[in-house]
């Protein structure tokens, strides 16, 4: 409730003409972490994770006009983060011409070499089964185990129904152990 | 087998210091250099005319071979991104551009409407510059 009027009191703010900007702000203020952490988590790289934190907020200050608010706030801008995410995913693997090489293999390597990671051994072999689930069933993953989202929320941000993320993130959790267990 | 809820849920990643503080500041410094559209002060739709202008010329003057498209058939043949993306690297003033090129008022009229048309072919291209043009002269 108390962030439903939180959001609310945002929105009345962003479209006031006159603390629109001010708006704008405090809404960067109140979302910035979960969104930064949830691309971090995926793109892995923090400069790559600020760009895109960066452009999904772009996009919401672009778009918030439209927002009908027919759903969440929060959820309507987890929407925009994903979507940025996979894309940007998607458009590094299209880069990829060379068929040894992946983009998988690439965000294994920034696991051992940023010094913005820190972790033991099988907290980053964990990291590195994650690595291996396609994209969106690792986004699934990350939104479940790390944030501990509802499957109700999830289906709003990934358009995606219940059942089918229940049987994703089970099929996710199966792959890592298995992975776990032979490395 | 290594269950994944015998393993502690950890944070491995982290951030330079100060960086959420100093985030909020480096999105609102984007958005309000997005904000700003127009160059030299000149809004945008001024600027395709006589840009229009010199890629006409400059596709008369230099093809190759006799053509028998009338210029308003070359001209539905531009791609309206390339006009974008040329006004945006494009330093030439517009008074610079009539005046070399010595256009009538009439053609420039003429031009000005080739210019409109394919704008409003093309979905949304002139809703956003208009929308751009607008938010430019607001004030902040």
């Amino acid at each position: 409730m108390a962030d439903l009027l939180e959001d609310q009191e945002l929105l009345l703010k962003i479209r006031n003409p006159e603390t629109r900007n001010y708006g704008f702000n405090m809404l960067v203020r109140a979302y910035q972490q979960r969104v930064y952490w949830l691309i971090r988590k995926m793109v892995i790289d923090h400069d790559d994770a600020n760009d895109l934190t960066q452009e999904v907020f772009i996009k919401v200050y672009k778009a918030i006009d439209n927002f009908r608010e027919d759903s969440q706030l929060f959820t309507w801008i987890y929407r925009i983060a994903t979507n940025e995410c996979l894309s940007y995913l998607s458009k590094k693997r299209k880069r990829f011409f060379l068929p040894l090489e992946d983009v998988g293999k690439e965000l294994a390597g920034k696991l051992d070499n940023s010094s913005l990671i820190s972790g033991d051994e099988i907290q980053k072999k964990l990291q590195l089964a994650i690595l291996k689930l396609p994209d969106k069933q690792r986004l699934v993953f990350n939104m479940k185990y790390f944030e501990d989202m509802s499957y109700e929320d999830m289906s709003e941000v990934t358009n995606t129904s219940v059942g089918a993320l229940k049987a994703s993130f089970h099929h996710a959790v199966k792959k890592i152990e298995e992975y776990l267990e032979s490395n | 087998m290594k269950k994944l809820d015998q393993i502690e849920k950890k944070q491995i990643f982290t951030v330079p210091d100060g960086y959420f503080d100093q985030l909020p500041l480096a999105i609102q410094e984007r958005v309000s250099q997005k904000r700003s559209i127009s160059w030299f002060g000149v809004p945008m739709l001024r600027l395709a005319l006589p840009v229009v202008a010199l890629l006409v010329v400059g596709i008369v003057w230099f093809k190759p071979f006799s053509s028998s498209l009338s210029i308003e058939e070359e001209l539905s043949m531009l791609n309206e991104s390339d006009l974008i993306a040329y006004l945006n690297e494009s330093d030439l003033t517009s008074d610079e551009l009539i005046n070399t090129f010595n256009l009538s008022s009439e053609e420039v009229n003429n031009l000005e409407q080739e210019v409109f048309q394919s704008l409003q072919s093309s979905e949304g291209i002139l809703e956003s510059l208009i929308d751009e043009y607008t938010i430019e002269t607001e004030n902040f």
